[in-house]
């Protein structure tokens, strides 16, 4: 650990270094120099100090992590709390055999604080304390007398089956998949055989990472940066700028040096790309563990690994982004209990890369045990549609949002002399935007079958929402003013899993109300049977 | 189009001072915050002096004209199965939270709320997106709702996390 801090250290001192160096070694220069590698040095020490006498244990069904040396942190976790393990290491860490784990909570759901983070554990002990823990977790709800998973003794088997070494080595650890097989020996082959690949990569999903706003995310913050750093290494863009503008620009047909920028642009986008998927996903395997459980490992430089407990899965969301849906492609997400807004969100927490769509119903259909993305369910007519007042609404939200942009084109134009041309852009989004709110409009939809609500919205990113109703825990009908006047409503089902509430937009109102009687209770359409605080009745009537 | 039920109750009648009262100290606020730097600083006068007239009659209109309306929209009731409110003033929500759902109840006390004897009351389930507000209940009555859902909810199993 001390030593994993030393390069921690070592590293943040680079900026500090390079600022030296950069700026010279002139008063000021050696000052701004200073000021950096102090701040880059304060976070390793704290990270020392913090961990110098770092001590956990199991006891009396909690956990009980403490820290610190001057001030000493003692942060105690009840088992039956601990919904998730994950286990994630960056290349300073895995240089050590250190690993880092993530324990998510229920508790901390609602505060989105996160989740408990153990750093720098040697490796091996992280495997075995992600099976402890996990096993602990279930023995305690068990005693609790909640929701138990079926083999939740099974789970000692964890740890012998070498996940330590398969997470500090990444990708050229012995793969235990291969040792399914029977290649190393009987004895490994029934000990693993039960670990079954679910998905693995495929290195053609990387056409979608490549049709995606990434492609052009990516140079625009590059250019952005070089403005920025530029200078500091004494290049001027805005030399080039000139040159490239001045000369280039004069003496070429326009054809050619803008088709010459937007490849640039596009192959900078490329190539960042597929670096960053490269080093994301590398090694990608969702398997399915002896005990129930799925696992998510994968990274090249960071290795990252993701558990799914189907008991405390509660549906999935398909989301297909414009460019991705003209590739087939979609990205599967799961709804889980347990975990929070932050954790769900985190680049961790992603179950797989953008996948085919085929491929992302077939997980679907594995991890709920049921074909809810199934084709015909996809397609149009299965979802129920909404009215065609929620594509007037569309319509509506679409040109006012291109009117703020146009009135901020306009006010850049006034106040700070920007080229009027931009005023175009809105100009020519108005036209566009029409077909894109009808075939919003048209995505629309939402059904209640099997336990599940299934919900789609959306033309730029189209999502589908599956959640089961056990899983939802109150509904919400809400009308804003223009929603009023055109008799819409949104439902809003609220649960303690996934993004904590998942929304129906702009069906009738009538059809809110019995949309909501389904997912919250009989209330919205008629009078319970006994009322509370009754004796108060009178009075407040 | 048939709306989703009223709830059986009604707020108590309080509330609209309650509403009145904190928007007029809201708009006190805002107030203050623009118009004394005007005062004190002579070259922003003329556009803070602008932003509050602006600002102050939008907000005036609001904190005049919406305690009535909420008043008159806000509703709630607690039954053997659920809490059930309807809320807004321009906008409108229903709300449901089902007893075996809920995780806490709470009844909240600012200093306006104890100058009027109301109380604010706050039911949460497994969602961030859940809790069910009740604004301007008789302070008494909130206490008695709490206690009652308190002993309601510990009868069920499980709040879907």
């Amino acid at each position: 650990m001390v030593p994993a801090a030393l390069i921690r250290a070592v590293l943040g001192l680079i900026p500090a270094a390079l600022a030296y160096f950069l700026l010279g070694d002139t008063g000021t220069g050696s000052l701004i120099a200073l000021g950096i590698g102090a701040l880059s040095l304060l976070g390793p020490v704290g990270y020392v100090l913090r961990y110098l006498r770092f001590r956990y244990r199991i006891v009396a069904g909690e956990l009980q992590v403490t820290a610190g040396i001057a001030v000493r942190t003692v942060q105690r976790i009840p088992l039956h709390r601990i919904r998730t393990v994950d286990i994630s290491a960056k290349p300073v860490l895995r240089i050590f055999s250190l690993a880092l784990l993530t324990i998510g909570t229920g508790q901390q759901v609602e505060s989105g604080a996160g989740a408990l983070t153990l750093d720098a554990i040697r490796a091996h002990e992280a495997a075995q304390l992600r099976a402890e823990l996990l096993a602990g977790a279930r023995r305690a709800a068990e005693a609790r007398g909640e929701a138990v998973p079926p083999s939740a003794e099974a789970t000692q088997d964890e740890l012998s089956t070498g996940r330590a070494d398969a997470l500090a080595g990444g990708a050229d650890a012995p793969d235990a998949d291969s040792v399914a097989v029977g290649a190393d020996g009987p004895a490994q082959a029934v000990e693993q055989q039960a670990e079954r690949t679910v998905l693995r990569m495929d290195w053609g999903w990387l056409r979608f990472r490549l049709l995606s706003t990434w492609t052009l995310l990516v140079p625009t913050v590059l250019l952005g940066s070089a403005f920025q750093f530029g200078p500091l290494v004494g290049i001027d863009p805005d030399t080039w700028f000139d040159w490239f503008f001045g000369a280039v620009i004069g003496s070429v047909p326009p054809v050619v040096w803008v088709g010459a920028l937007v490849l640039a642009v596009l192959l900078i986008g490329a190539i960042g790309g597929s670096l960053q998927f490269v080093e994301a996903w590398w090694g990608y395997r969702l398997v399915h563990e002896p005990e129930g459980r799925y696992l998510v490992r994968r990274g090249l430089l960071t290795t990252r690994s993701l558990t799914i407990d189907p008991e405390r899965l509660r549906g999935v969301t398909l989301s297909e982004a414009l460019t991705t849906r003209l590739l087939r492609g979609a990205t599967l997400a799961p709804v889980v209990t347990g975990i929070s807004a932050a954790q769900q969100m985190s680049e961790s927490g992603a179950m797989t890369p953008t996948t085919t769509r085929t491929a992302s119903a077939a997980l679907a259909r594995e991890l709920l045990d049921e074909d809810v993305l199934a084709p015909e369910r996809l397609a149009p007519g299965w979802l129920e549609a909404h009215p065609a007042s929620a594509r007037r609404r569309i319509v509506v939200r679409y040109q006012l949002r291109n009117l703020l942009l146009a009135a901020a084109l306009g006010a850049a134009w006034w106040f700070w002399q920007w080229t009027p041309w931009l005023l175009l852009a809105p100009a020519v989004l108005a036209v566009l935007l029409v077909p894109a709110a009808i075939a919003n409009g048209r995505t629309l939809g939402h059904r209640i079958q099997d336990g599940s609500l299934t919900a789609r919205r959306g033309f730029f990113w189209r999502r589908t929402d599956v959640v089961q109703l056990r899983g939802i825990s109150g509904a919400h009908v809400k009308q804003s003013m223009l929603q009023r006047r055109l008799g819409l409503a949104s439902v809003v089902a609220t649960t303690g899993a996934g993004e904590k509430h998942y929304t129906v937009v702009d069906v009738d109102l009538g059809t809110a109300a019995r949309l909501a009687t389904v997912l919250g209770g009989p209330q919205f359409a008629e009078d319970p049977e006994r009322y509370l605080v009754t004796d108060h009745d009178a009075a407040a009537r | 189009m048939e709306e989703p039920r009223a709830p059986r109750h009604r707020i108590d009648p309080r509330a609209r001072w309650y509403w009145l009262i904190n928007g007029a100290l809201g708009f006190v606020m805002t107030m203050a915050v623009l118009i004394v730097p005007a005062v004190v600083w002579e070259p922003i006068r003329f556009w803070f002096l602008l932003a509050a007239a602006v600002l102050g009659t939008i907000e005036l209109v609001v904190v005049l004209v919406s305690p009535f309306v909420r008043y008159r929209v806000h509703r709630w009731e607690a039954s053997g199965t659920a809490v059930y409110a309807k809320s807004g003033w321009i906008s409108r929500e229903w709300s449901v939270a089902p007893l075996s759902r809920i995780q806490s109840v709470k009844a909240k006390r600012n200093p306006l709320h104890q100058l009027l004897g109301l109380a604010q009351v706050k039911v949460t389930t497994a969602s961030a997106y859940g809790d069910i507000v009740i604004e301007g209940l008789d302070h008494e009555l909130a206490e008695r709702l709490v206690a009652e859902l308190t002993e309601a909810t510990e009868h069920t199993v499980g709040d879907a996390t």
